[in-house]
């Protein structure tokens, strides 16, 4: 089959717009993720919504977000806005403990508990690592309406908010003392980040989530000095890559959802080895 | 007379529940130059981080008579990172958020004209287009100087601006502070080691855990003259 003859079925066409909606998200969110030093958040989180996912599995949720979403809110919220108010452990010590923890816990629940019949390892593996192949890459169209819905109120938070996201980011200190509520914001941007990373573990896998939350935003960061430039490079990046990937998938017969973070990988090599050489030119 | 832009009362201030100095009282005028000295570990910059709210008071209060997002702050340098991929101009204007409408996703008119302002009081026009990172320590900190001067209609609060600079940058930056405090009466209040820069440029002093505080007390507080003759008779007797 050719990829033309391809693009005439729905779950392609559903999984192209899904990667790129969630490309235009996660991407948006990572970047003051990464700002705040925070990158290594998005496995972590994708993990705990993975864990979210096996409960679901378990107890036979039909609607798995029900579970998925608040949990990942939860912990974001622990982990970036009151993380620093009960500091009883570190940050990175707790950042690493739930990372490692929800994943173990996740893979614990599903194979002790699972009572659905079929391949425990293969639906662990699509949890983690999204579909092997683009038929059961995880788009349903409620689930791509859901999303286009999210990736709006995404979009328009950043529009809205973008120089207070800028503020808080760069000096929340500065926001503090000028009688500003820094701590609102950052509740705010804990929220859309967990929407965003439970939405697109569910309908991408753990990993591919992860790898766009840092990717776009590190890419962007070597080509671009300003904080305008490094959004909108960081947004443009993702949503060029992740198409790239599934046609490339679609082309080879490759895995998806990895091949996309393999292009995503290439671009900021080849990001990094331009902004060296403007650097050196200039 | 002018009435006091900040009064400080009967302040203990402190980290977790631990007082580090207790009964600081002074007040600030409008149009002041207030320095803010002692040794390392006296307190300075407690002092300066709970005057700016970031800091909770153990007891007593800071009274300003204007309201914050009317002050501009100018943290201190290690509280900023350095290598923020920010143009100079997406800072300063930030400045201009405390009074801005939250949901305004744009600065007005005159929101700009203020930010155009505070550049050029700065000095920092020629490279407001350039990235934080790749500014000198001394253009970095007139950039914050700016940003604090887009939030300030009446006052700065500095902590510790001049650290870490070469002279030939701290000379300039006193300078710019000095014409801000002449020129458009913006009040200064602000945290240094540099004593001799402080005796030099300051109307008013605080001194944290120093000798010319009077007897039973660990601060001393009051105009530099005040402060040059306490010292000159410390070293007499």
């Amino acid at each position: 089959m050719s990829v033309a003859e391809l693009l005439r079925f729905p779950f392609t066409q559903y999984a192209l717009v899904a990667s790129v909606l969630m490309a235009i998200c996660a991407s948006l969110t990572g970047v003051p993720l990464v700002l705040k030093r925070y990158s290594f958040m998005g496995f972590g989180l994708s993990n705990v919504a993975f864990m979210g996912m096996a409960f679901a599995l378990v107890i036979d949720m039909t609607n798995a977000m029900a579970l998925v979403m608040p949990l990942t809110v939860a912990a974001t919220i622990l982990l970036m806005g009151l993380g620093n108010r009960f500091k009883k452990v570190s940050g990175d010590a707790s950042l690493a403990m739930l990372t490692v923890g929800s994943l173990a816990v996740g893979h614990f629940v599903i194979n002790t508990f699972s009572i659905r019949g079929g391949n425990i390892d293969r639906a662990v593996s699509e949890t983690l690592f999204g579909g092997t192949r683009l038929v059961t890459l995880n788009a349903r169209p409620q689930e791509v309406w859901l999303a286009l819905l999210i990736t709006l109120l995404v979009v328009i938070f950043f529009l809205f908010f973008y120089r207070r996201i800028f503020a808080v980011t760069f000096d929340r200190a500065f926001m503090q003392a000028t009688g500003q509520y820094p701590i609102a914001y950052e509740l705010l941007l804990s929220v859309i980040t967990g929407v965003v990373i439970a939405m697109s573990m569910n309908l991408l896998g753990s990993l591919l989530t992860a790898s766009l939350i840092i990717f776009p935003a590190l890419s962007a960061m070597r080509i671009s000095k300003t904080y305008k430039g490094v959004i909108l490079g960081a947004v443009i990046i993702a949503m060029v890559c992740s198409p790239i990937g599934i046609f490339t998938a679609l082309l080879f017969e490759l895995p998806p959802t990895t091949t996309i973070i393999m292009v995503n990988i290439a671009a900021f090599f080849l990001l990094t080895a331009a902004g060296t050489l403007r650097r050196l030119l200039a | 007379m002018n009435k006091p832009l900040l009064e400080v009362t009967d302040l203990c201030i402190g980290y977790d529940g631990k007082s580090i100095v207790d009964d600081i009282c002074f007040s600030v005028e409008i149009g002041a130059y207030l320095c803010i000295v002692g040794e390392n570990g006296t307190g300075k910059s407690t002092l300066l981080k709970t005057i700016s709210g970031l800091l909770k008071p153990i007891y007593g209060t800071v009274h300003f008579a204007v309201p914050r997002c009317e002050i501009g702050y100018l943290p201190q340098q290690m509280a900023v990172r350095h290598d923020f991929p920010a143009s100079a101009k997406e800072i300063i204007s930030s400045g201009a958020l405390s009074r801005g409408k939250w949901y305004r996703p744009f600065y007005s008119k005159d929101e700009k004209e203020r930010i155009a302002w505070a550049c050029e009081k700065t000095g920092v026009v020629d490279f407001i287009g350039q990235s934080f990172s790749e500014l000198s320590g001394g253009q970095q900190q007139r950039v914050l100087l700016a940003r604090a001067l887009v939030t300030a209609k009446n006052a700065v609060i500095l902590d510790e601006p001049t650290a870490g600079l070469d002279p030939e940058a701290v000379k300039e930056f006193y300078g710019v502070l000095t014409k801000l405090n002449d020129d458009e009466k913006i009040t200064i209040i602000m945290v240094t080691h540099d004593i001799e820069g402080a005796e030099k440029h300051a109307s008013h002093i605080v001194e944290l855990g120093g000798e010319r505080s009077d007897e039973g007390e660990d601060f001393f507080f009051g105009t530099v003259g005040n402060y040059i003759e306490r010292g000159r008779h410390n070293e007499c007797g």
